[in-house]
């Protein structure tokens, strides 16, 4: 009699035995770089100066298109350029007739010094002006002037 | 020799009656899955730009389960789901509240029998982010963790 109990104790043992299953977690990851990235830039050009008696100071506009990832706080810093006099920027003659003669000139912009990016879908703009003394060009001889400032946008 | 004979004597004390049984001798194998290695899902530095690509990252998990068993693998939503679709959240203190959404998708057959614990399999599942979800993310990292399981 007890044999069969004891086969049907079995059976029950048998079909309650777990299956195991195993679980665990992945972890997805991603990390949005801050970058600044400058989308155009447009030259400060004076075009011609043209020297007389009274010659008139000359403003030029140039500007530096950019964008900076949202959140992203940076700085913007304009150097003093290739040819620069101490803290004087200057342009140089490139002409035969004016290579050792140099123009000094001043940059201005109203943007602040650091900001916060807020995405490249909003470009923001960089605007920068320069200006020459016409009593400083009323000296120079004929000839191409330039220098070249590096603006960069650091985070 | 004094042991054999005590054990005649009382043999035939009881009757001289014989028995027997067989007895049976049983296991069973429990069906087991058992996950080894777990190769997260790591899109690592997601560059912005105006127009993004899309990127993908892969992660995997290396399993075994017992040689004939049937088993299936399931990755649930994650913790930041919405309607359906996996997301990353924020973990910066910049982008806290922003979410990345992404797709999962297996790269083999979720169904599956085991081969035994020598022979584990590596389950690979590719992620991917579009470029314009996160072109107007903050800056900072994102997270997610999918409960990966696989059951007989």
């Amino acid at each position: 009699m007890s044999r069969p109990a004891a086969g049907i104790a079995a059976t029950v043992l048998a079909f309650s035995l777990p299956a195991v299953a195993a679980d665990t977690n992945v972890d997805v990851r991603a990390n949005i770089k801050g970058t600044c990235v400058i989308d155009q830039v447009t030259a400060v050009e004076f075009g011609d100066l043209q020297q007389g008696t009274t010659a008139p100071d000359r403003t030029a506009p140039g500007s530096v298109r950019y964008w900076c990832t949202k959140g992203l706080v940076y700085t913007v810093s304009i150097s003093n350029g290739s040819n620069a006099s101490g803290s004087i920027r200057r342009m140089k003659g490139i002409a035969t007739t004016n290579s050792t003669e140099y123009l000094p000139y001043t940059l201005t912009t109203t943007a602040p010094a650091s900001s916060t990016g807020v995405g490249p879908g909003a470009l923001v703009t960089l605007t920068l002006n320069g200006t020459v003394k016409g009593t400083d060009y009323n000296v120079l001889s004929v000839g191409q002037l330039k220098d070249t400032v590096v603006v960069t946008i650091a985070p | 020799m004094r042991a054999r004979i005590g054990v005649a004597f009382l043999a035939l004390a009881l009757s001289a009656s014989a028995d027997q049984a067989s007895m049976d001798v049983g296991a069973e194998l429990i069906g087991t899955c058992q996950i080894d290695r777990v190769v997260p899902i790591d899109f690592g530095d997601l560059e912005q730009s105006r127009n993004s690509p899309n990127r993908t990252a892969v992660g995997a998990v290396l399993f075994w389960c017992s040689k004939g068993l049937r088993y299936k693998i399931k990755a649930d939503d994650g913790l930041h789901s919405s309607k359906g679709s996996r997301r990353m959240k924020g973990e910066g203190s910049v982008n806290v509240d922003e979410y990345l959404s992404y797709d999962l998708r297996p790269r083999f057959s979720e169904h599956d029998s085991g081969m035994g614990p020598l022979y584990p399999v590596l389950f690979e599942m590719e992620a991917e982010v579009r470029g314009e979800n996160y072109d107007p993310l903050s800056v900072g990292p994102l997270r997610d963790t999918v409960v990966v399981t696989i059951s007989p």
